[in-house]
């Protein structure tokens, strides 16, 4: 009897429940506010809208695996829609075609640039990438001042965001699926996986078992650092352009949907599951809140306080039973 | 003074004490004695606050009471000196000794009155150690009396101390030892915990054995030899330890020549051979870990290494795992394995690639592998579902030597390979490294336990102070000549050495 509980308790994450649970609860609470809370199309836009989120939240996830935390964020994504936007402008046709790699390509470049400075500069990830950020804020407001470049969005980068080219499902929805199950694949099946959760449990254990460390935590800066650009992109096409600043209301989401879904913000344990399910119900939640018309700056407040109540309900014990 | 009565502890299903009862008396030395997972920390922990039993309880002075906590029981005069060193590496030893409990003048610290108090109490130890000197500067042995000194300073009762001798030479043992004898003669109730038999014997009143958590016996120490201490201790015959010598002694495989990891170890120079088994001993910061830390390219080394022949340097821990040479850290817990994932995936990861095609893990090679060293190193789980966190010690050691071997290694490298374990497990581990010596790998034992490197080893080389001070084999492998090659000074010198020590 207590071995199938034991049993439960291993392959069902509480983080996971609970956050699932959550859901069910404000859909219900919605419906009761508005009807229109449960119908399917409600509901698709919703995800549609998560799915932008829950691509920072992949690559912040990985990060925060290994025990490290991506803050270069707000303007990679911001650089990412800049980027590929500009490509557009800058190169004609071909640009446009390129535009949505080349956006991504300069988060990649970002990340790289994260990877080094963390993994072999050994300087803390969370100043580095700090840092990074406002290098990076720096670079795209000379960008836009000095050289006027094209800000509209391209016809594929608008498509990719907002269209239904399959079975009526938001594209960005299916792009989102399509990451999601390679993220799972990589994290639970491939020796990259291994290596990341072998990292973020102990990286001295894990460096005499010979794992290149540095090499894989340089692989998962890069992977956030793209995955925070082609949310970008997407932004960009979805709002039909890039702005400054469009970044700057995903750190704190991000980093609350991977904490929400179970991850532990210390490194090691955490299921990609519970990153999908916590990206979905910080994207319900911010919906009905602007649907009960509470401003920005109720909603940061709400972010900032289920970071901190899921680390006191979740994220202390590993540490703390030593 | 204080008694334990029936004293029964257990974590979750597993009983660790037993129905203890032992009764520490005043200006008495009570040893309690034990292998590793007998009990002896919980019953300390016990009596000194820091764990509640879950069945009987504690007498003070003939009545039943209740320590909430270690401070309570401190406020009683019960105090544990512990056997890790929890000291404030940056502050000075003035400043630890009173931490928490400082001396004050309104509202300022009277630093003056505490470090005039911190060099009286030293001096009372019989040690020298200045007062503002940071404790990061200590050390090991003096961190450890800035440690009994800290606790001596409450108003104490009953003092206990856990291994207090582990990092201890011969010397400042002796040292220790007048300091525990002026205690007793205050009438201060002292409980004296170790597994080194030959000091028990020598400090200690009254003995108690515990195994598995039971009592044994309690009786006066003069009616105890250490061997017989030792009998009682292990339940059995501990003649057959140690496996039979394989012959040993074959081709060179790895020669070091004037070795030195800057900070740590000068000038080392060693030959190790293929099938054999070499002891390193010495105490410990000694630097035998950081010898082969530099060797295995975890530390920056200099000086020549020849590997096959060949002269090599490696700069990084994995080209010399490619080249061969496994190194087991003595930290099992911290270096050597995850204790928050599950077995097999513990198993599998030093050789990851051996379990993967292009990248994809491959579980049922995996499970099979599994399968193959839960049998061949004996790992006993109920399941095969445990998180390595959740393994004893012993196995915990066996399936971190599982996982190391799937490298097939032809030169292994192990630091303390039987701390914290169980002597069941003792007996296999040693087996094990004799077999793969026969087998003709070469093995370097790092070890703190004499007895061990006598045991096990062809040959051993003492370290001290960063050097190699000697090698000893065959019928020179005595505990008094690694003692002497270890401190540099010979045991019957060690008597004098204390006397001339000693405040005339």
């Amino acid at each position: 009897m207590s071995e199938l509980v034991m049993q439960l308790r291993r392959h069902t994450n509480p983080a996971v429940l609970t956050a699932s649970g959550c859901i069910v609860a404000l859909l219900i609470a919605g419906s009761f506010y508005s009807a229109n809370f449960l119908s399917p199309n409600y509901l698709l836009q919703q995800l549609q809208v998560a799915s932008f989120l829950g691509i920072i939240a992949t690559g912040a996830m990985i990060v925060i695996l290994l025990g490290h935390i991506d803050l270069s964020v707000p303007w990679v994504v911001t650089l990412g829609g800049m980027m590929a936007t500009a490509a557009a402008g800058w190169w004609g046709d071909l640009g446009a075609a390129l535009a949505i790699p080349f956006g991504v390509a300069c988060g990649a470049l970002v990340g790289l640039i994260n990877g080094i400075g963390t993994a072999y500069l050994r300087v803390p990830s969370m100043i580095f990438t700090l840092g990074m950020n406002a290098v990076v804020q720096g670079l795209v407001v000379v960008h836009t001042g000095g050289f006027a470049p094209q800000d509209r969005a391209t016809e594929a980068m608008h498509d990719l965001a907002t269209e239904r080219t399959f079975f009526g499902l938001p594209n960005a929805l299916l792009l989102w699926a399509v990451l999601s199950a390679a993220m799972i694949f990589l994290l639970t099946r491939t020796t990259l996986g291994r290596k990341i959760y072998a990292i973020g449990n102990r990286e001295k254990a894990a460096y005499l078992s010979g794992i290149n460390t540095r090499a894989v935590t340089l692989i998962c800066f890069v992977i956030s650092g793209a995955m925070s650009a082609l949310a970008g992109v997407l932004l960009a096409g979805y709002a039909t352009k890039a702005y400054q600043a469009m970044g700057d209301a995903y750190l704190l989401p991000a980093i609350a949907a991977v904490v929400l879904g179970g991850t532990n913000i210390l490194g090691g344990k955490g299921t990609y599951a519970g990153t999908i399910v916590g990206t979905i119900l910080i994207t319900l939640l911010s919906s009905i809140l602007s649907v009960m018309q509470i401003e920005e700056m109720g909603r940061q407040i709400i972010y900032g306080a289920v970071i901190i109540v899921m680390l006191l309900t979740y994220g202390r014990g590993a540490k703390t039973q030593g | 003074m204080l008694q334990a009565d029936q004293i029964s502890k257990s974590f979750g299903p597993v009983k660790v004490l037993d129905g203890i009862s032992i009764a520490l008396e005043p200006g008495r030395v009570h040893a309690v004695i034990g292998e590793n997972g007998a009990g002896k920390s919980t019953l300390m922990r016990i009596l000194s606050g820091y764990l509640e039993p879950s069945g009987g309880g504690l007498l003070w002075e003939g009545a039943p009471i209740r320590f909430a906590s270690a401070f309570e029981a401190e406020r009683h005069g019960v105090v544990l000196i512990h056997q890790e060193i929890l000291l404030a590496d940056d502050l000075s030893v003035a400043q630890n000794l009173f931490l928490g409990r400082e001396i004050r003048r309104g509202l300022m610290v009277d630093d003056a009155a505490m470090d005039r108090r911190t060099r009286d109490v030293l001096a009372e130890l019989g040690t020298a150690i200045p007062a503002d000197s940071e404790v990061r500067r200590l050390s090991l042995a003096d961190r450890q009396f800035v440690q009994i000194a800290r606790a001596l300073l409450v108003p104490n009762k009953v003092v206990i101390f856990d291994e207090p001798t582990a990092v201890l030479t011969p010397v400042e043992t002796e040292k220790l030892f007048v300091v525990i004898r002026r205690l007793r003669e205050v009438g201060v109730a002292v409980l004296y915990v170790s597994h080194r038999l030959p000091e028990v014997k020598a400090i200690s009143d009254t003995v108690t054995v515990l195994r598995d958590g039971r009592h044994v016996t309690t009786a006066p120490t003069s009616d105890l030899d250490p061997i017989d201490m030792a009998r009682l201790m292990v339940g059995r015959d501990m003649a057959k330890l140690y496996p039979a010598r394989s012959a040993g002694g074959g081709a060179v495989v790895l020669a070091a020549e004037g070795i030195s990891v800057p900070g740590y170890v000068e000038d080392a120079s060693f030959k190790l051979r293929r099938g054999e088994i070499l002891g390193f001993g010495g105490l410990v910061g000694a630097g035998r870990t950081e010898l082969f830390e530099g060797i295995v390219g975890l530390r920056p080394s200099r000086g020549g290494l020849e590997l096959h022949g060949k002269p090599v340097h490696f700069t990084d821990v994995r080209a010399s795992m490619k080249a061969g040479i496994t190194y087991l850290s003595e930290d099992r817990k911290g270096k050597g394995l995850l204790l928050d994932e599950e077995l097999r995936e513990n198993l599998t990861l030093a050789a990851l690639d051996r379990f993967a095609r292009g990248g994809v893990m491959d579980v049922p090679a995996e499970e099979e592998a599994l399968d193959g060293a839960i049998s061949r190193f004996d790992i006993r789980v109920g399941r095969r579902n445990l998180l390595a966190r959740q393994l004893s010690g012993g196995n915990q050691q066996k399936l971190f030597l599982a996982k190391m071997m799937l490298l097939e290694p032809r030169i292994v490298i192990i630091d303390e390979p039987t701390r914290g374990v169980d002597i069941g497990t003792k007996q296999q581990i040693y087996s094990f490294l004799a077999n793969l010596a026969a087998q003709g790998v070469a093995v370097v034992v790092i070890s703190s336990e004499m007895q061990e490197l006598i045991g096990l080893c062809h040959r051993i080389l003492v370290m001290r102070g960063g050097r190699i001070a000697g090698e000893v084999s065959g019928d020179e492998m005595t505990e008094d000549e690694i003692v002497f090659l270890a401190t540099g000074v010979h045991e019957i010198g060690v008597e004098t050495a204390v006397e001339a020590a000693r405040p005339a």
